[in-house]
């Protein structure tokens, strides 16, 4: 990671044009059956999911997939949610981070990659795209926070969650103990939700 | 171990466990410590997803899904344990395209062999999705839902599937921006598919090289479909909420040939909902299709001004 990214600021970007409380709402429309209301909520999150998706996967046909399934699953789920708690969003997140690492994973089993050249290959996949990309506020403030961590509190979790790699693949790749990255993720995790808030607005 | 469990709670949001620590932290009770912190640290980690470049997917995979949604039931709030076999009530059938969501029959000859019986165990899925209670990852919405998933109770009202897909394939309600015809066929042909041979009919009309869909907006409200094929003499049509008739009417269904001559081919119950009649023997050298109120029982000739008068392709 250099030190100087091309932080671009976009105030009003169309991603995040349904606030939190549309998109619950819209939620509790699909809880109720509502396809149009499903139409909308896709709209409004799509891009979001699948750039994460996008980037775990990395394979565009498969991260398709993966996106597919995520917000099949949303509208077989979508009476489940407790909209209550008023976090659609991070609760569809959540679901497609879980399904990209899992698919990752899948691949990786078939394919039985090097793993430290996955990750090094990754990692430099990654700076590329750190410079060139066009950061939203959100972003902004999820990478002020991260900056925020130790290196290797940093590290970890940017290896973990971004590149969907287990905390042992983590630790074998940074050169650490096994209890160290454990224990430096869920400091840099506390850390992270203290800064940033528990859950989205 | 469970001591050291909850050193994991971290690695668990970021989803950094291998499967059996991740069932470990997943079986812990709701409301303990560590659970919740597991759980507060999943959403932080949802956070970071906003550090990704948002990428807007190609709009078939709209497409896909909105097909999907639509022969896909959603699954009951109740948590249970017990997988749950065969349909859920009719009226509780979610999609709104079918408003309270009666199939109804009514009028042609070879319709008993229709809907009341598709329902139970009829699985409805489209093409590139796994069948609905097959999907085999778990919990992930235990975090934030109630209770754990079980397999869905499958929904079967086929002909109010086939229906709601087909309008959306179509783009017919205007909910999204797809027009092509090859999907819509598609979308009809993979429910033909899981329907077995109930769906012959709609099988067959596909499957002819001369098939046409044709779709209509009916004023004052509701949707219809005609599917034929001339070469097979097959042809049916579906109407979607259509508005309710007065009491003691119903919607007749006419061919209509170029000279003005109607002959009945069959009533539609009324109320919302969707219907499909088949037209025995096909549209022939029918003209047009025409909708009329007429008593419920169905009149010889049309004694009303017809609704719709569709030209057949």
């Amino acid at each position: 990671m250099g030190g100087h990214e091309t932080v671009v600021y976009m105030p009003d970007r169309d991603a995040e044009a349904p606030s939190a409380p549309d998109l619950d709402e819209l939620m509790a429309r699909v809880a109720r059956g509502d396809q149009e209301a499903f139409a909308d909520l896709y709209d409004g999150l799509a891009p979001v999911i699948h750039g994460l998706v996008l980037r775990v996967v990395r394979d565009p046909a498969q991260s398709e997939e993966v996106t597919q399934e995520v917000f099949l699953e949303v509208w077989q789920q979508a009476k489940r949610f407790d909209a209550d708690r008023g976090r659609a969003r991070a609760w569809i997140t959540v679901v497609a981070h879980r399904r990209a690492v899992d698919r990752v994973r899948a691949a990786q089993a078939a394919t039985d990659r090097d793993l430290r050249e996955g990750i090094r290959e990754y990692r430099e996949s990654y700076d590329d795209v750190e410079h060139q990309v066009e950061v939203a506020l959100e972003s902004e403030r999820v990478h002020k926070a991260l900056e925020s961590l130790t290196e290797v509190q940093r590290q970890a979790i940017r290896l973990a969650y971004y590149g969907g790699y287990t905390y042992a693949e983590v630790a074998d790749a940074l050169g650490l103990p096994l209890g160290t990255v454990k224990t430096r993720i869920r400091d840099g995790m506390i850390r992270l939700r203290d800064a940033l808030g528990g859950s989205h607005e | 171990m469970s001591n050291q469990l909850h050193l994991l709670t971290g690695a668990y949001a970021l989803n950094a466990l291998d499967g059996d620590e991740r069932r470990r932290v997943e079986s812990l009770p709701f409301g303990h410590t560590t659970a919740q912190e597991a759980r507060e640290l999943s959403e932080t980690a949802a956070l970071l997803a906003a550090g990704t470049t948002p990428v807007a997917p190609s709009s078939e995979l709209k497409a896909r899904l909105m097909a999907q949604i639509a022969v896909t039931p959603q699954a009951d709030v109740a948590p249970s344990s017990s997988p749950v076999q065969g349909s859920r009530p009719v009226g509780e059938h979610p999609q709104e395209v079918t408003p309270g969501g009666e199939a109804t029959v009514q009028g042609s000859p070879s319709v008993g062999e229709h809907p009341q019986e598709v329902t139970p165990g009829g699985e409805a899925t489209v093409r590139g999705s796994r069948p609905v209670g097959e999907h085999p990852q778990n919990v992930t919405f235990g975090r934030f839902g109630e209770g754990r998933r079980r397999p869905f109770p499958v929904s079967s009202r086929w002909l109010a599937a086939a229906a709601a897909a087909l309008l959306v394939a179509a783009g017919g309600a205007g909910l999204w921006g797809l027009r092509v015809q090859q999907q819509r066929d598609e979308a009809l042909r993979d429910l033909a598919a899981v329907q077995g041979s109930r769906s012959a009919v709609i099988n067959q009309i596909l499957s002819a090289s001369d098939v046409k869909v044709q779709e209509t907006s009916v004023p004052g409200g509701g949707t219809v479909l005609v599917a034929h094929s001339r070469d097979a003499s097959l042809a049916g049509v579906i109407t979607i909420g259509m508005p309710p008739t007065a009491e003691g009417k119903a919607y007749e269904l006419w061919l209509i040939d170029a000279g003005g001559g109607a002959k009945p081919v069959g009533l539609v119950a009324s109320g919302d909902g969707s219907t499909w009649n088949e037209l025995a023997g096909g549209v022939g050298s029918a003209a047009y299709l025409g909708v009329t109120v007429e008593p419920a029982g169905g009149s010889p000739q049309p004694s009303t001004k017809p609704l719709l008068l569709e030209p057949i392709r």
